[in-house]
């Protein structure tokens, strides 16, 4: 057991030289940001208490696959195997728990632990082949599979939006619309295999443009009760909202620009960083998306020839 | 009609092909046959334009790529992806209406499960479907009976007739001779990078033979499977317990 955890952190390691990180930098940075950035949200809202606790599932869930774990339990045996989840679930559970602590949400802090034990005993059957309907299917695939990987983060995010409705709290319920946002812009983190952009009987540019064209689609479609709901609750808001999505459009253009100008590569930490920047500068995304876009047409040419 | 003239390609050092030409007409079906890593998914890899070679492929229609239909040995599905979905998705990418799914599911798949559920043969056949769904002229089909069942094995067979019925140029690569012998025009061997023998059907026996000389030749005898019997064993065993 002790051998697999040195193994897991030999692979841990070898995808951040990967990316071009230090593994001794990103072991200091890492809790250094999720306590900052935790404390930032949690001081604006109590309510992102709930979002920071939710970010646990994620990881848990990627612990929960079937193949891993019906790998891990052949290997190691039931008991080993036990051990391994509890601890893998355990240390996921540890910051947020002590946070939750820390910041005297002792009913969040309990149900943290509750969940981070429950989840031990998901090992990823039963729902295998259970397709959860989507409104994106029509037009595979970013929408359609993004959606039924991230729905709870959809349930969080109206659970905030009620909330703000009820506290008359603006600001919380654009945050809860634009979780579905960032929700959206993580559906085109990783590039898709050469046969999926080969397939294409289209240009580069009319591939990239369809691209465009679908994901912000989607992205209305998805943001459409959010946006209804604040114009309802907030008529006199209506320009910001407004605003709102323009810059959810830009800021999932952005998204889907860079990543095809690094096709068939995966972004990697300059693009990242240029892409936050033009999410906390958004007059930057009026250069950076037609910078990306000639790039991008450039790079799906290479595989569309 | 396409062309392959002095198709080569490499992986760093490992020439995996050494210079391959060959005509393949239109309703003709071509067989690929070699052993593992003699380059048959290389070769169709290269025809397909998904990897950079020397030499050259030509054809007659300028758009090859949007009317080429390439099953791969080992599709790759996205997670949480419906069978509905990536047939729409393949036929969305060549601009064709995916109407009538469920009619024409002729391997009866389901259709609103996870692609990534379906076992060796049924993602096989979904990936088969897409690329007949999409209407190519050129089809390469990269081991198209590997994992199906026998009945879906006379399907894809009968399919294979039609599609040559209707003047596709259909290239096959099978481990599976009867399957080959079953549906090809001419056969291409394919050893260490090169097409050492093309044949017809008349000498199709003969290449079978041939092919389970080379290949068997004193493999079986030095498994020495007939040496000892399991009895010999036991008994062999007891002796040296009562030693």
């Amino acid at each position: 057991m002790k051998d697999y955890f040195k193994l897991q952190k030999v692979i841990v390691e070898r995808f951040l030289r990967g990316w071009g990180l230090a593994p001794w930098l990103v072991y200091l940075l890492v809790p250094i940001l999720f306590v900052t950035v935790s404390l930032l949200l949690i001081e604006r809202t109590d309510y992102a208490a709930y979002l920071i606790a939710a970010g646990s599932l994620t990881a848990y869930n990627s612990f929960s696959g079937r193949k891993r774990n019906d790998f891990l339990q052949l290997q190691f045996g039931k008991a080993a195997f036990r051990k391994i989840r509890l601890l893998e679930n355990g240390l996921v559970t540890l910051p947020f728990l002590l946070l939750f602590l820390f910041k005297g949400f002792w009913a969040l802090a309990l149900v943290q632990l509750l969940v981070g034990g429950a989840m031990t005993l998901r090992s990823g059957g039963g729902f295998s082949s259970f397709a959860l309907p989507t409104p994106f299917s029509r037009h595979p695939f970013e929408f359609a599979l993004g959606f039924r990987q991230y729905w709870w983060l959809l349930l969080i995010a109206v659970f905030l939006l009620v909330m703000g409705i009820r506290a008359d709290n603006f600001e919380l319920s654009v945050f809860a619309w634009f979780i579905t946002v960032f929700g959206a812009m993580s559906f085109y983190q990783r590039p898709e295999p050469g046969f999926y952009v080969w397939v294409h009987s289209l240009t580069g540019k009319q591939l990239l443009n369809r691209k465009l064209m679908l994901g912000c689609g989607h992205l209305v479609l998805l943001g459409l009760p959010f946006v209804v709901s604040l114009l309802i609750f907030f008529p006199d808001q209506w320009a910001l909202i407004a605003g709102g999505q323009l810059l959810a459009l830009l800021y999932l253009s952005l998204v889907i620009t860079v990543k095809y100008a690094a096709y068939p590569d995966e972004m990697d930490i300059v693009k990242a960083f240029i892409v936050a920047s033009g999410m906390v500068i958004p007059p930057l995304l009026l250069f950076l998306i037609p910078y990306y876009y000639q790039r991008a047409v450039r790079r799906l040419g290479l595989v569309l020839a | 009609m396409i062309e392959l003239k002095a198709l080569k390609k490499s992986y760093g050092r490992n020439e995996v092909l050494k210079g391959i030409t060959a005509d393949f007409s239109p309703g003709k079906v071509y067989g690929i046959i070699g052993e593992n890593g003699a380059g048959k998914t290389t070769l169709f890899r290269c025809l397909a334009g998904l990897i950079v070679h020397e030499g050259t492929v030509k054809s007659g229609n300028p758009a090859f790529r949007h009317v080429l239909g390439l099953l791969q040995t080992n599709n790759y599905f996205f997670p949480k992806m419906t069978g509905r979905e990536y047939l729409r998705l393949l036929c969305q990418a060549r601009q064709i209406d995916p109407e009538n799914l469920d009619e024409r599911n002729v391997f009866d798949l389901p259709l609103d499960e996870y692609a990534e559920s379906y076992s060796t043969g049924m993602q096989k056949k979904l990936a088969l479907l897409g690329v007949l769904l999409q209407h190519n002229e050129v089809l390469i089909l990269d081991e198209p009976f590997n994992g199906v069942d026998i009945q879906s094995n006379i399907i894809i067979t009968e399919i294979i007739h039609e599609l040559k019925r209707l003047g596709k140029t259909i290239l096959i690569s099978s481990h599976i001779f009867s399957t080959l012998s079953a549906t090809c025009d001419e056969i291409h061997l394919l050893r260490e990078g090169r097409f050492i023998r093309s044949v017809t059907p008349s000498e199709y026996p003969e290449l079978e033979r041939e092919m389970i000389d080379v290949t068997v030749g004193d493999r079986i005898r030095r498994l020495g499977l007939g040496a000892v019997t399991a009895e010999q064993l036991l008994e062999e065993g007891n002796q040296y317990g009562a030693n």
